[in-house]
């Protein structure tokens, strides 16, 4: 089995082939995708070194709500503290490293630690070390409150969805996001809302994250899989999104939903274009959005293994009434299933694709100039990754 | 959250044995440890023992009130 190391060393080449103009460019070899020490690898260089999602805000919709997550390997907390902010701390005691919370619950108060009892307020503050100093003193020199709170993670959160820096190195998420914010300016700071348990879906899937972007970012397969969606938005109706170094993903100059009697209602202040546009931009290296002029929608990849991959996809409004009242139930019940309809015409490929790197003889394949630049942007953003 | 009055010795202990450490409890928690601690009015270590699992329910309960309490009578007995 080959260890870290050796894989980047076993790889470098291919890696270099990936590096080149899309043209005379290689994908990313088939190491990545079949081994479990190239999960491990980029688990290093790509999710803990850099900004990834890890969820979404509304999974912590009220004070003291905190829901553990598995961010490949790294227990974290995320919470909603009594300022209302989402902070993400590690879900370990800092005393002897015990998991604090298993499940998602909402604390009234403290966070207990259910090893020796030692408390954390909701902003990582150790509140309390009961016994500490021997039956009854609850204070001892040796552990010092100020210095052993809970380790707080880097975290940003942008359109609801929730992002970390593990190792805290990384440049600051405004910077490390800056050109996705420029692409999505007209959406970005409006108020949004999600549509709740009904707007929100999921696929558990047989193939590498890397996989899914790469299906994600590209507009050439949609006239043969997605043969409903291409009935009104042709092939020809869209452009790539590309920003070498942080997203890629594509755009449709025709957007015009029929949601049967009435319309959701617009975002306001919309520019002119957003009437009939729309766009889906891969945030890399595990988040997509999707901006309409009457809602939006976040995907999350959650990498389980290097051949199993959990999306999550959460649909929001463009004001509570249209999230969460009656009168739009059954418009958002269908605007959710014709988006899950969509996004499971993609399954049979993002696992086909994972079989496939199963041959000896596929060397990463080869892009299109034309048509898989976005794709080719993904790959190039993944070997500099990985070769740094 | 149960915050009636603490029950006889004996059912003290049995309800303090079927709660034991369960977080979903606290508050009723708070109120029995509170309630062992008065019959330690005469020993000052296990009266500070059961004072202090009471001040931990209550800041899992998040009660203000009572965990200022309890602190300032933990502080009094030397355990904070």
């Amino acid at each position: 089995m080959l260890q870290k190391s050796a894989l980047i060393s076993e790889i470098a080449d291919a890696l270099d082939a990936v590096r080149q103009p899309v043209g005379r460019a290689k994908g990313l070899p088939n190491e990545l995708y079949n081994t479990p020490e190239a999960l491990a690898l980029e688990r290093e260089k790509i999710f803990h070194s850099g900004w990834a999602s890890i969820g979404f805000g509304c999974d912590v919709p009220e004070t003291g709500d905190a829901v553990p997550i598995d961010y490949l390997g790294a227990p974290l907390l995320m919470l909603r503290d009594r300022d209302g902010q989402i902070r993400v701390f590690e879900n370990v005691c800092r005393h002897r490293g015990m998991i604090l919370v298993e499940e998602k619950k909402n604390f009234g108060g403290v966070i207990r630690c259910p090893y020796h009892s030692w408390c954390y307020s909701l902003d990582g503050r150790l509140r309390a070390t009961p016994h500490v100093g021997g039956p009854g003193i609850n204070a001892h020199e040796s552990v010092n409150p100020e210095t052993t709170g809970l380790t707080e993670v880097r975290s940003s959160v942008l359109q609801d969805v929730v992002f970390v820096n593990l190792d805290g190195k990384a440049p600051p998420f405004d910077d490390w996001s800056a050109g996705l914010r420029t692409q999505l300016a007209d959406y970005i700071g409006k108020p949004i809302f999600y549509g709740g348990p009904e707007s929100t879906f999921a696929f558990d899937l047989n193939t590498n994250w890397k996989l899914i972007v790469d299906n994600n970012a590209e507009s050439y397969h949609l006239p043969w899989v997605h043969p409903g969606l291409s009935s009104y938005s042709r092939l020809e109706d869209h452009y790539h999104l590309e920003e070498r170094g942080g997203y890629s993903g594509q755009g449709t100059l025709v957007y015009n939903p029929d949601y049967g009697p009435m319309p959701f209602p617009d975002f306001a202040d919309l520019p002119e274009r957003w009437n009939s546009a729309a766009e889906y931009p891969c945030f890399y290296p595990n988040t997509f959005f999707s901006v309409h002029r009457d809602h939006v929608w976040a995907a999350h990849l959650d990498p389980k293994s290097h051949d199993r991959t959990v999306e999550r996809i959460n649909i929001y409004y463009t004001t509570e009434e249209a999230a969460t009242s009656p009168e739009y139930h059954q418009m958002r019940m269908d605007n959710a299933a014709r988006w899950k309809e969509v996004l499971s015409e993609d399954v049979f490929v993002t696992e086909g694709m994972q079989k496939g790197r199963g041959a000896p003889g596929f060397a990463g394949g080869v892009f299109s100039a034309v048509m898989d630049s976005p794709t080719h942007c993904f790959h190039a953003w993944v070997a500099e990754r990985l070769a740094s | 959250m149960d915050r009636s009055s603490p029950p006889s010795e004996a059912a003290l202990d049995a309800e303090l044995t079927r709660l034991h450490g369960n977080p979903d409890h606290a508050a009723r928690l708070t109120v029995l440890h509170e309630a062992a601690a008065e019959l330690f009015r005469g020993d000052t270590g296990a009266r500070r023992f059961q004072l202090t699992h009471a001040w931990v329910f209550a800041l899992v309960d998040g009660d203000e009130a009572r965990i200022a309490a309890l602190e300032e009578e933990l502080h009094a007995l030397g355990g904070l």
